[in-house]
């Protein structure tokens, strides 16, 4: 039994090669149209790869990437050394990890909500409605934001209506506030967005399945849970796998426009930290080793994420 | 593990990929063109350069190109199709393309290569602008070989102060403000303490700022007088620590120096901590507010133009001339006058800073110059008197008038345009835009028109202090220093917006005190050392000029 | 029976009220905001920092408009945005599809690979400068052409599309080749029609980025005359981020600070194009699809 295994490989290779060849040209004109996506993929994304070569290199803003001197590991002992730099990936990790524990499940939610309306004028003004936030950008939404939050602002005067307090704070000056204030203005922009690609996998639902089992007397909570959801939970695995895998990254944009010398023990992100540490000085190679850490550890993440969401999908991958 | 192994193959290969790639790359980018252009360039058959007459009134070449790049986002022309830069075309028989962008795009220019003819850099503390050498001509070859009359032209102390290691300058700036701008004083501060005129005759003789005790008790009855106005504001505070660092410490005349030349720790100096102490018990008294800790720069100006604070300590208070006149227009009776403010506890004399030597941005002829000597004669031109006029003020009889003093009056038209379509203004004049070689002496040439700085102005004269000795003085980026000097700087600004905000004594004292050890830990004295020696390099330029002055 | 459906009848009726109120609340999360957005816009900075215009203008102004057009150049600007809107969320909608196509068929030789291949290209990148570079040897630099052909492909796109296309009946798919149809045709006469919701999606994904970006622009165009909108609209809310021009005589010429205002103003003028556009791509997902008209 071993001999055999050892010596059938060779053979059984070949014989696999000339199988998939033939298969391969038995089906070229389904390969002829993946094939010029992987060409377009390795011009634009893989022939510039060589450029994180600088992160082992000292790179500044004259040098060609060839001609700058290398440094080995350096650059990544620099990042690792640094404690300001992990108070960054803990509040990363923190506000992060809070936007998707409240801020993933929402669209879902919302989705369905708008879902279950009846067709008509109100459901696409609410769907429309919702999805204006993404419009703003941070840096308007970040001006106003400091407005709200001021001590005279409209959230005081909503508080001291109430009778909470009796006295306006000013609430982005509040360190311990900050990831709150980051997840809720960040759920309240992009809620609305993300419901589109719910929206677009329900309106692909036959309605006959609600039909059936309006019939059989099924309530619109069992017809949510029963047809719904199953149809979602491929989309849902996806996005969850791409937020996961994105933990270490984005908040740049409301980071810099929220943060103030009072709270920047818990706003400073990694992107903001490498914002300031990298770009402004000039230091190109510190943020590329910053950036293919984050690569890496996203890509882990990313294999992770898909091994528990297979299951979900019935031992499928939705993104391999 | 199927997956896996699928995985690792194809990272295999990506890497592969991208070695095979970086390897060719690397063959690619090692050819040298910078120095073939130069090598091969003569004037010989064009003019014979001279030390009395400027090479553009020589040169007679016609339809020369240059490409400039300027390192700031928002210069945006049409070069040739105003009258500033048409005037230039015409007298300089070029034609010049403007490219802007910001460090990653002039960071793609090097790594691929292709340097424009002049750049433009914002930053002389940048590693572009202290690497020059690498990449740009020494300006004094350039003057002695195509235009020895830029040297005329070119200020001597300025050129010192621009020196790099090897004792070549390669770059002139603009607004660059040396000894003799000082004595003459002919910039106007830019740091005031300005209260609202009408707050001011309430208080009428209780209108006392000068001891902190005085400061508080004014800043309280403010309160009690004008209750929907915040007593006290300041630059913002989000990033940076606004008027209330430097700028106080120069209003309370700290010193720059010690009395040996050497650091002098300015941020823990005892009557800048009193005052910074007083700040705080005016913000436990509830006169200031915390929204000011907050606001960032769009929502500072419009608190200011609608007149919100009763007194600012303003710093950069020229950039808000329209926001103060706005306010002015809507509130004829509550203009903004400047006061002495607060005193030094210490009997010290106030010491404003202003731009100083190192001015605002640096401008190069690259190794890759296709003409270096009308790169050369453009910088001639424009830095001479004639083109210091035309990039300001324009041509004479079209956008200004000689009055009878032979003083500078821009055309009743030309203002009139520039307050009620700005962006024609600018379309079609372009005054002040080409700016790159502008110097504050061209304002003395001119009638000052009256605005809402003017009164701010000439309480400032004679108020500045030149800064020279601390001039660039932050470790070099990339370094160890430089990180662990960021890291200082930050903490700074969070504790003394932190002791401003203190609730009581205890937290104030603790906030400085962890302060102080943070600073020791994180290589404060290797800074300080680091800091030591480039005040030595900044005296040694200073050095080399004191024979004239 | 009948009473469990009436019951059910009472359920659902509570659910849709429920749910109708709940909606109704998050509208008025969302909309108040950008009331405040919209009113903000026509109000005179004065106003604006009195504080006193949060639902209806204290100081009505149509100054931040003016200030938005005043650059006649934003018209041309306009023209480039639409354009390159257009032509490359079509192209990119298109390519993905096709490429998704290939990628969603279990059979296809090296899928392994290629899914892998692309999920890489979703997390590295050499950064800007060896970007640049390619960009430059591509000829694209200050062409047209920099704003379409770079960003024709997005893997996650082709993911998404993946998975719309794995939904389809095989039994349509394999009815279609027992006639004959080969792969190109079975992907445009039944593959496209069926997904028309992802397709409206993907166009709206890539079309909205595609609008907003000003980035590409930035770096790989110098011509002005091919700045689309945003590149405008960045230079106005630039302006208003540069501070630091310490010299008097410079200040009113230079940088006229671009107010609150102006900006919001400016959000309003590049968001309502899209609003317009919206209800055209809105139908396909907002409302079951006719799934029956297109089935065997």
């Amino acid at each position: 039994m071993k001999s055999e295994r050892v010596k059938r490989p060779a053979k059984m290779w070949k014989q696999k090669f000339t199988e998939k060849a033939l298969k391969f040209m038995a089906q070229w004109r389904l390969q002829g149209m993946v094939l010029p996506g992987i060409a377009f993929m390795f011009i634009f994304t893989y022939i510039p790869i060589y450029g994180v070569i600088i992160a082992f290199k000292h790179y500044t803003i004259t040098d060609t990437i060839a001609g700058a001197p290398w440094v080995g590991l350096d650059n990544f002992k620099v990042i690792l050394g640094d404690r300001y730099f992990m108070e960054a990936v803990v509040n990363t990790l923190g506000i992060s990890l809070l936007k998707l524990a409240v801020g993933f499940f929402i669209p879902v939610i919302l989705a369905i909500m708008i879902f279950e309306l009846k067709d008509g004028p109100f459901k696409k003004i609410v769907q429309t409605i919702s999805y204006l936030p993404h419009f703003l950008s941070w840096i308007i939404l970040g001006g106003m934001l400091i407005s709200w939050l001021s001590t005279s602002g409209l959230l005081n005067q909503l508080l001291l209506g109430i009778g909470l307090i009796k006295q306006g704070n000013n609430h982005l000056l509040a360190a311990n506030q900050y990831w709150l204030i980051a997840v809720l203005s960040d759920v309240w922009k992009e809620a609305g967005w993300g419901t589109i690609l719910y929206l677009a996998t329900m309106a692909k639902i036959d309605p006959t399945y609600y039909e059936a089992a309006r019939i059989d007397g099924a309530t619109k909570w069992t017809q949510i849970t029963q047809i719904t959801l199953p149809f979602l939970t491929p989309i849902i695995s996806l996005n969850l796998i791409l937020n996961v895998s994105n933990l270490l990254g984005s908040n740049l944009d409301q980071t810099l426009v929220l943060m103030n010398s009072q709270n920047s023990a818990k706003s400073e992100v990694i992107n903001s930290y490498v914002y300031r540490m990298g770009l402004t000085q000039g230091d190109f190679s510190y943020a590329t080793a910053v950036g293919l850490g984050i690569s890496l550890i996203s890509m882990v993440l990313l294999l992770i994420t898909n091994t528990v969401t297979k299951k979900m999908n019935d031992g499928e991958s939705v993104i391999f | 593990m199927k997956k896996t192994k699928g995985m690792r193959k194809a990272i295999i290969g990506f890497l592969i990929v991208g070695t095979v790639v970086a390897l060719s790359a690397c063959g690619k980018s090692s050819k040298s063109d910078s120095q073939g252009t130069a090598a091969s360039f003569s004037i010989k058959d064009r003019y014979t350069p001279s030390k009395t007459t400027p090479a553009w009134k020589l040169d007679k070449k016609k339809n020369t190109k240059l490409t400039w790049y300027i390192n700031a986002d928002w210069l945006k022309l049409n070069f040739g199709e105003d009258l500033v830069t048409a005037q230039i075309k015409k007298d300089l028989n070029i034609d010049v393309k403007i490219v802007t962008g910001d460090d990653t795009k002039l960071n793609t220019m090097f790594a691929g290569g292709d340097l424009p003819d002049i750049i433009t850099l914002t930053d002389f503390n940048s590693s572009a602008a202290k690497t020059a050498n690498k990449w740009a001509q020494p300006l004094t070859t350039l003057a002695n070989k195509y235009d020895p009359y830029f040297n005329k032209v070119a200020n001597e102390q300025t050129m010192n102060w621009f020196q790099l290691k090897d004792g070549k300058t390669y770059g002139y700036p603009n607004f660059s403000n040396t000894t003799q701008d000082y004595k003459d004083n002919i910039m106007p501060v830019n740091t005031n303490f300005i209260i609202r005129e009408d707050v001011l005759k309430a208080l009428g003789d209780d209108a006392k700022f000068d001891t902190p005790e005085h400061f508080q008790a004014t800043m309280k009855l403010i309160k009690q007088k004008f209750p929907d106005l915040l007593p006290f504001g300041f630059n913002p505070v989000t990033t940076t620590t606004g008027s209330l660092g430097a700028p106080l410490q120069d209003w309370l005349g700290v010193p720059l120096e010690t009395k040996e030349g050497k650091f002098y720790d300015r941020d823990t100096d005892p009557d800048y901590l009193t005052w910074v102490k007083t700040l705080n018990k005016v913000y436990r008294d509830g006169n200031i507010t915390d929204d000011s800790f907050a606001d960032d720069g769009p929502t500072f100006d419009e608190k200011v133009e609608s007149g919100k604070y009763a007194t600012i300590l303003f710093d950069g208070i020229s950039g808000s001339q329209a926001h103060l006149q706005n306010f002015k227009n809507a509130n004829p009776n509550g203009t903004y006058v400047p006061l002495d403010g607060p005193q030094s506890t210490e009997g010290r004399t106030i010491g404003l800073n202003q731009t100083g030597l190192s001015g605002w941005m640096i401008n190069y002829v690259t190794n890759n110059a296709k003409d270096p000597a009308k790169a050369i004669q453009l910088f001639t031109y424009l830095m001479d008197k004639q083109g210091q006029i035309l990039t300001r003020y324009g041509v004479e009889g079209k956008t200004f008038q000689y009055n009878a003093e032979g003083k500078i009056e821009m055309l009743p038209a030309i203002t009139k345009l520039q307050t009620e379509n700005p962006t024609e203004y600018s379309k079609k004049y372009r005054l002040s835009e080409i700016l790159f070689f502008t110097h504050d002496r061209t304002n003395t040439y001119a009638v000052q028109p009256e605005n809402s700085l003017t009164k701010m102005q000439e309480w400032g004269r004679g108020k500045l202090k030149p800064h020279y000795i601390i001039e660039n003085i932050q470790p070099d980026s990339g370094t160890s220093e430089a990180r662990s000097y960021d890291a200082i700087e930050k903490n700074w600004q969070t504790s003394l917006i932190s002791m401003l905000r203190a609730k009581n004594d205890t937290e104030f004292k603790q906030t400085l005190a962890d302060y102080q050890s943070f600073r020791k830990e994180n290589d404060w004295s290797a800074i300080v050392k680091e800091q030591n020696k480039k005040m030595k390099d900044n005296q040694k330029r200073l050095d080399l000029s004191t024979d004239d002055q | 029976m009948k009473q469990k459906t009436g019951k059910t009848v009472r359920e659902n009726r509570l659910f849709n009220f429920l749910n109708l109120a709940l909606l109704v609340v998050f509208t008025l999360i969302v909309i108040v905001p950008i009331w405040n957005v919209v009113v903000s816009s026509f109000t005179s900075s004065t106003a604006l920092a009195d504080g006193h215009s949060i639902f209806w203008s204290q100081d009505f102004t149509l100054q931040n408009y003016q200030k938005v057009f005043a650059d006649t150049s934003i018209w041309r600007a306009f023209g480039i945005s639409i354009a390159k809107t257009v032509v490359g969320a079509f192209t990119h909608v298109l390519f993905c599809a096709m490429v998704a196509y290939g990628l969603s068929k279990k059979h296809l030789v090296g899928r392994g690979f290629y899914t892998r291949f692309g999920v890489i290209t979703l997390y590295f990148g050499g950064g800007m400068i060896p970007y640049y570079l390619l960009i430059r040897s591509l000829g694209l630099l200050d062409s047209f052409w920099v704003y379409i052909i770079p960003g024709m492909l997005s893997y996650y796109d082709v993911i998404i599309l993946m998975n719309f296309f794995r939904d389809v009946p095989a039994s349509l798919e394999e009815s279609a080749k027992i006639d004959g149809a080969s792969d190109w045709t079975i992907f445009t006469k039944i593959f496209l029609p069926l997904s028309k919701p992802a397709l409206a999606t993907i166009t709206l994904f890539n079309g909205v980025a595609q609008w907003n970006d000003f980035m590409t622009a930035k770096m790989f165009i110098t011509n002005q005359n091919l700045y689309p909108l945003q590149m405008k609209i960045y230079e106005i809310i630039v302006q208003s981020q540069t501070k630091g021009f310490d010299n008097a005589a410079l200040t009113n010429s230079v940088v006229q600070s671009s107010s609150k205002g102006v900006q919001l103003a400016t959000i309003i003028v590049t968001t309502v194009p899209i609003l317009v556009i919206y209800p055209l791509l809105q139908r396909y997902f907002i409302s079951g699809m006719m799934v029956g008209a297109v089935k065997e």
